[in-house]
């Protein structure tokens, strides 16, 4: 996504907040591109026993010129291109603040702008809570992710970024806290990520992230490791892996016995729809939920222990990094230019 | 699973002892249950969270000895046994009723969270191999 942006784009998405740690993953462009023509004096054949030095030169010069009209030519469509990314940013900012209007104004009359709507208002108190806590969660989460940025190009002490380490974990701990109360008040908001962005809900796996996903999203940051770390991290992996599938099995379980209780035996009127049963199956979805969290949790704290304390900071950046970008898509998703119906 | 058939006379004693006295044989009868197999899961038929760390013994390649409870003649007392073991009181986070619960080479692990939480940390494989149930 980020291959065509030149170094000045780069610069100014750096100021925006949006980091590409990893440079080599960024082709800058025509910038550096090698001439295809270019026939440098060591690849000279052996037949040419002198060269003109003012021939060479005169070369030289018009392989300078080509070179910087293609800069020029370069920098040109990087800064229109600049220019539209921006434009779109400032579109889908301001659908945002008028989203954001929209929705206090629905609040203030008392509605809540979900499709789910159970009744009850102190199931809406607590859901309306949950939603304004994670927004102060996010904004939290934001000016943590900067810090560790900071902290990281400063090089600051083991025992200060050890701090900041420990408090991004316990950040992510009250995240978990607060899913699970609303959880208690309504499992299937919780689990239809609809307080999360659309991409989020794209990769979503029982109310969240999926653990193994994002380990392997931030493998490549905590580059390099010891024989013994990627050892215990694969072991991790698989670990998450069988866990999430233990947990999906049951899930799966759960939807069928559900609609065993709910279906009607059409051969046989005497066998009614088992509601109880049902309710008690669905009852039981508010644990797969705590269950999936406490695994998210789990695997956080195990990355810490495996990974020294500059490892875990740049991991937990990583990870800060791959969640704001994904929802920044979805901002960017929601404003794009579409063709009138 | 085959259950033998008891009568009940034994049993009747607690019912009287209003201390709450642990039932000493329920307790034995526990503990025979769990050294059955090298990984013993108490377990309940309709519950899916049984179900799934079963799947998580069989997804490692461990085949786990399931006791469904609510198919056992002494099943509620095994169950208000299992409970005190725990230390918890009703309504934990896994489901209703506290099951499941894992027995690893006889000695209780815990529920689903205590399960997946050493398998996270790295000490399940080693309890499991420890037991004879996961062969290297």
């Amino acid at each position: 996504m980020m291959s065509s942006f030149s170094p000045t784009q780069l610069a100014s998405l750096r100021d925006m907040g949006i980091y590409e740690p990893f440079q080599q993953l960024v082709s800058w462009g025509n910038v550096y591109k090698s001439d295809i023509n270019d026939h440098s004096p060591n690849t000279a054949s052996s037949s040419v026993i002198q060269v003109d030095a003012r021939v060479d030169d005169h070369n030289n010069i018009i392989k300078v010129k080509r070179r910087l009209a293609q800069n020029r030519e370069a920098a040109r469509k990087s800064r229109l291109r600049k220019k539209a990314y921006v434009q779109q940013l400032e579109e889908s900012r301001l659908k945002l603040s008028q989203l954001e209007q929209e929705l206090e104004k629905a609040k203030q009359q008392g509605l809540r702008v979900s499709n789910s709507i159970p009744s009850g208002s102190i199931t809406n108190t607590r859901i309306a809570t949950f939603e304004m806590e994670h927004s102060h969660w996010l904004e939290e989460q934001s000016r943590r992710v900067s810090e560790l940025r900071i902290a990281l190009q400063a090089h600051i002490s083991d025992i200060e970024l050890r701090m900041l380490v420990e408090s991004c974990l316990n950040h992510y701990a009250n995240l978990f806290r607060m899913k699970s109360d609303a959880a208690k008040a309504d499992v299937f908001y919780l689990i239809s990520g609809m307080w999360r962005t659309c991409t989020e809900r794209f990769f979503q796996w029982i109310g969240g992230f999926r653990p193994s996903e994002l380990l392997n999203v931030v493998m490549p940051y905590l580059q390099p490791l010891t024989d013994q770390q990627v050892l215990e991290v694969r072991n991790l992996q698989q670990s998450s892996q069988q866990a999430e599938d233990a947990l999906s099995q049951g899930i799966e379980k759960l939807q069928q016995s559900l609609v065993e209780n709910i279906v009607v035996d059409a051969f046989s009127m005497h066998y009614p729809p088992q509601m109880a049963a049902a309710l008690e199956n669905l009852q039981a979805l508010e644990g797969f939920v705590n269950q999936a969290d406490h695994l998210r949790q789990q695997t956080l704290q195990q990355m810490a222990k495996i990974l020294t304390t500059r490892q875990s900071a740049r991991g937990l950046l990583a990870l800060g990094e791959y969640l704001h970008r994904l929802r920044a898509l979805s901002s960017l998703w929601a404003a794009r230019p579409r063709e009138p119906t | 699973m085959q259950y033998k058939p008891e009568t009940r006379s034994s049993l009747s004693f607690n019912k009287v002892n209003n201390m709450g006295v642990f039932p000493l044989d329920t307790l034995v009868r526990v503990e025979s249950m769990a050294s059955e197999n090298a990984v013993v899961i108490f377990s309940v038929s309709t519950c899916c969270m049984c179900h799934a760390v079963s799947g998580l013994f069989r997804g490692m390649g461990v085949s786990p000895g399931v006791h469904e409870l609510d198919l056992h003649p002494y099943g509620v007392e095994i169950n208000r046994a299992l409970l005190r073991l725990l230390g918890c009181s009703s309504g934990t986070s896994t489901s209703p009723g506290g099951l499941p619960v894992v027995f690893i080479g006889g000695k209780m692990v815990g529920s689903m969270e205590r399960v997946m939480a050493s398998h996270i940390n790295g000490s399940l494989v080693p309890l499991l191999k420890d037991a004879g149930a996961l062969c290297l």
